[in-house]
């Protein structure tokens, strides 16, 4: 199109030069020299507008490149320099459910709907190689001593990851503590709705720093990290509670993911812990179930505990996934030393060190042939009536199991009302709609030994749950 | 139980220190150097992976001199650069990028080669031109790149106000004479290649001022038969120079690498290479050798007529300088 425009012009042009010469006759030489001349120097001005077009057009290419560009998708909003050295990312999560129990005649919990967790995630690039993750907290997190929700606003994480390589990151702020299987696992990519009885002895969230990577593309992961320190199933309050650091690691093999045996590649297996000196009441916690009922506190007659030295967990761990089965398993031994203070007469004093152990094993199968793994499930068909597509399927189930260290009872917690063991079963069906969205109905039941007869707990617990799930 | 963890954590760096793999350096550098490097890469990735035993890929990005410049000062993660001239590299080193005192890190001031601009013309020279007043004559189509943005483009422009300075020592002549070249001017391209371009692929003007590795390289293979090289009575010696991006390639481990890289140009293979590819060679055996490929013209320096880069710059192309009253006259 340029060119014939620019033909059209020498022509038009020629069409004004042309009445201007002379009529043929004496001297044809001399003219027609002077019609090449001209149409020369016309055709030089035609190239010369044509080239700077040309190079306009580079320069409006290059400086293209250089724009940033803005995406929005399944996966949120994104917004990168050209370069994508530095990239800012907007997601979110929503999760929408209901607690009903069945027979739950004495339960201290309500039937009820709540906003279990409403995430805005925000990300951030810096210079190719610098990661910030901020995500504040305004559902019902898990701040609370007894792990039950609450509804107040908070940080979640808030961290800085420098990649200097996948085998070399370091990451600073606050974040998950690199010890529980499940606990790690994504909240909106679990199997079941509730996190298992053994999360309720690792660490959640902490602050502090961390060096971790991935060795081997993957084959060998690890973490260590230097932590404030938080007592069982505990949110960092963003400060330590007292002086002492935790060392928390985590190593982690898939021994098999470069071998060409398909039905083995998708095993990992690994070990965790975490070691330090905890002191005060936050250095400790009650325990819930999956229905959020507390069934075990530190909790004496007449007397105050409180964490008053050494800490440490350890917690082997493993995962398989083949095809459509996924299977997660981990045992935690979680111990604290700790100390009760008779708040009267009536009250009795002493120092103990409790280990109380829990594990499980949690997995699911995907009835529509997705792969399974542990960031979830990414549906082949996303729902669409209109194409007859029904996303995708998956049936999840659950046993799991919870002992508190005999050694609690009388002096650190109170028998009538605290149990001794927790023991929980539960089946669920999930349905991913698409990648962002989820529904899930869960039956958990749980049941206790010790603590029938008090006010905290005295019957098992049948509690069917229910969710929908929004995350981008 | 903490004495374990920690042995734990020690095993694990170790582990992760002891992974290895091929190392990729980015090398920044100006147009018409694309040919050069292509053969140099090559040769020196061979080379390395014989004497270092580590594989090496080396990836080149080419365009104006100060435009390069600007874009790893913007965070382009050069592991060296081989500009057009030694301003813009201090440009960069003026941000820490490049340790002071690059230029003494390689012989001859870091060049490991040299050139000269010479006049490109038509076949038969139609128009006559054999100096650089010619250029500034009416009627005659003169193609440069812009010297804002094109190392080439101010060799060119100095080269022209040298040739007047040195016959006349009169700057208001200097002045006058690239002021009527420049308005002779089409069209600017932002780099030496871009200018071939135009002057080749595009027919356009009459005169190309061009690196003498371009013009040779436009009348051996890219033009053949259809331009021929004027050399100027006198004219600029040009220094191209190298450099490592000290703070990029520490942060990427690749100073070795680089600074080997680097050395590569100045050996005799290296220097074979440049000479293959019509830069003039240092090296005094490969000189020697091809002597005859290069023709004996008059040069000067920039330190000897201008006083150096960082004078250079300043007067003529910073912003306010005399390019930029040149071509506000213009308009």
């Amino acid at each position: 199109m340029k060119l014939k425009n620019g033909a059209i012009s020498v022509w038009l042009a020629l069409g004004t030069v042309l009445p201007a010469i002379p009529a043929m006759g004496a001297d044809d030489s001399a003219r027609i020299q002077e019609l090449e001349r001209r149409l020369q120097e016309l055709d030089q001005k035609y190239r010369v507008l044509e080239r700077r077009l040309e190079i306009e057009g580079e320069a409006a290419t290059e400086k293209a490149k250089t724009a940033p560009s803005m995406s929005i998708g399944a996966q949120g909003f994104s917004y990168r320099s050209a370069d994508t050295n530095f990239v800012l990312k907007i997601r979110g999560l929503l999760q929408a459910d209901s607690r009903f129990y069945i027979d739950d005649g004495g339960n201290n919990r309500n039937d009820t709907f709540l906003i279990r967790r409403a995430r805005p995630i925000i990300e951030a690039t810096l210079w190719d190689n610098i990661d910030l993750t901020l995500v504040p907290e305004f559902g019902g997190g898990s701040n609370t001593a007894d792990g039950n929700p609450t509804s107040s606003a908070s940080i979640l994480d808030a961290y800085a990851n420098i990649r200097y390589s996948p085998e070399l990151q370091l990451r600073v702020g606050k974040f998950k503590s690199p010890v529980g299987l499940e606990q790690l696992q994504s909240d909106s990519q679990a199997y079941f709705m509730e996190r298992g009885l053994p999360s309720s002895l690792t660490p959640n969230r902490d602050v502090g720093l961390m060096l971790h990577g991935e060795v081997f593309d993957g084959v060998v992961n690890y973490q260590a990290a230097v932590l404030n320190g938080v007592g069982d199933n505990r949110n960092s309050p963003n400060l330590d509670i007292d002086d002492d650091k935790d060392v928390a690691a985590r190593l982690f093999f898939h021994p098999f993911q470069k071998l060409d045996i398909e039905a083995l590649q998708g095993l990992g297996v690994g070990i965790a812990g975490t070691s330090g000196n905890h002191d005060g009441v936050q250095g400790i916690n009650s325990y819930g179930t999956e229905g959020a009922q507390t069934y075990f506190s530190y909790n004496p007659q007449n007397a105050t505990v409180r964490a008053d030295g050494t800490a440490w967990r350890l917690t082997p761990q493993a995962y398989y996934y083949w095809r459509s089965l996924g299977l997660i398993g981990e045992y935690v031994v979680s111990s604290q030393e700790v100390r009760a203070s008779a708040s009267n007469t009536n009250g009795v004093s002493g120092f103990g060190e409790l280990q109380h152990k829990a594990w499980q094993i949690v997995g699911g199968y995907v009835l529509t042939g997705e792969d399974a793994s542990f960031r979830g499930v990414n549906p082949k068909k996303p729902f669409s009536l209109a194409s007859n597509q029904w996303g995708a399927w998956e049936v999840v189930a659950r046993y799991s199991h919870l002992d508190i260290d005999d050694e609690a009872f009388p002096i650190f917690s109170n028998p009538s009302t605290s149990a001794t063991e927790a023991h929980g079963y539960g089946f669920g069906i999930n349905w991913y709609a698409n990648r962002n969205v989820r529904t899930s109905l869960n039956y958990i039941h749980t049941d206790f030994k010790g603590g029938e007869n008090g006010t905290v707990t005295r019957e098992d617990e049948n509690a069917v749950l229910t969710r929908l799930q929004l995350a981008f | 139980m903490r004495g374990i963890i920690i042995k734990l954590g020690v095993l694990l760096f170790g582990v992760a220190a002891i992974v290895a793999k091929d190392i990729s350096l980015l090398n920044v550098s100006y147009d018409p150097t694309r040919e050069l490097y292509d053969e140099v890469n090559k040769l020196f990735a061979a080379e390395y992976k014989t004497k270092a035993g580590q594989g090496i890929s080396i990836k080149q990005s080419h365009g104006g001199s100060g435009k390069q410049a600007r874009s790893v000062i913007d965070g382009l993660e050069a592991d060296v650069v081989t500009l057009a001239l030694a301003y813009d590299i201090d440009a960069i080193s003026e941000r820490k990028l490049i340790d002071k005192g690059w230029q003494k890190e390689l012989p001859n001031n870091s060049c490991p080669y040299t050139s000269t601009i010479v006049l490109l013309v038509r076949k038969g020279n139609p128009k006559g031109i054999k100096d650089w007043d010619d250029l500034a004559k009416p009627g005659i189509g003169v193609v440069t790149p812009n010297p804002k943005t094109s190392g080439g483009a101010r060799w060119n422009y100095l080269a022209a106000y040298g040739f007047e300075l040195k016959r006349s020592g009169n700057e208001q002549k200097a002045q006058e004479l690239v002021g009527r070249i420049l308005a002779n001017v089409p069209v600017f391209d932002t780099g030496a290649r871009g200018a071939t371009v135009t002057f080749l692929q595009r027919n356009i003007g009459d005169v190309l001022i061009a690196w003498e590795n371009e013009a040779l390289l436009a009348v051996e293979s890219m033009a053949k038969g259809q331009v021929e090289i004027v050399y100027p009575s006198v004219t600029i010696l040009a220094e191209p120079p190298v450099a490592v991006v000290d703070r990029n390639a520490k942060r990427r481990k690749t100073e070795q690498a680089a600074t080997e890289y680097l050395k590569f140009l100045y050996t005799p293979a290296g220097q074979e290479i440049v000479a293959k590819h019509h830069f003039r060679p240092q090296e005094k055996t490969v000189a020697e050798k091809h002597k005859a490929r290069f023709a004996d013209v008059k040069t000067f320096t920039i330190d000897e007529v201008f006083g150096g880069w960082a004078k250079a710059h300043k007067a003529h192309f910073a912003d306010g300088g005399t390019f930029d009253k040149i071509q506000a006259k213009r308009r």
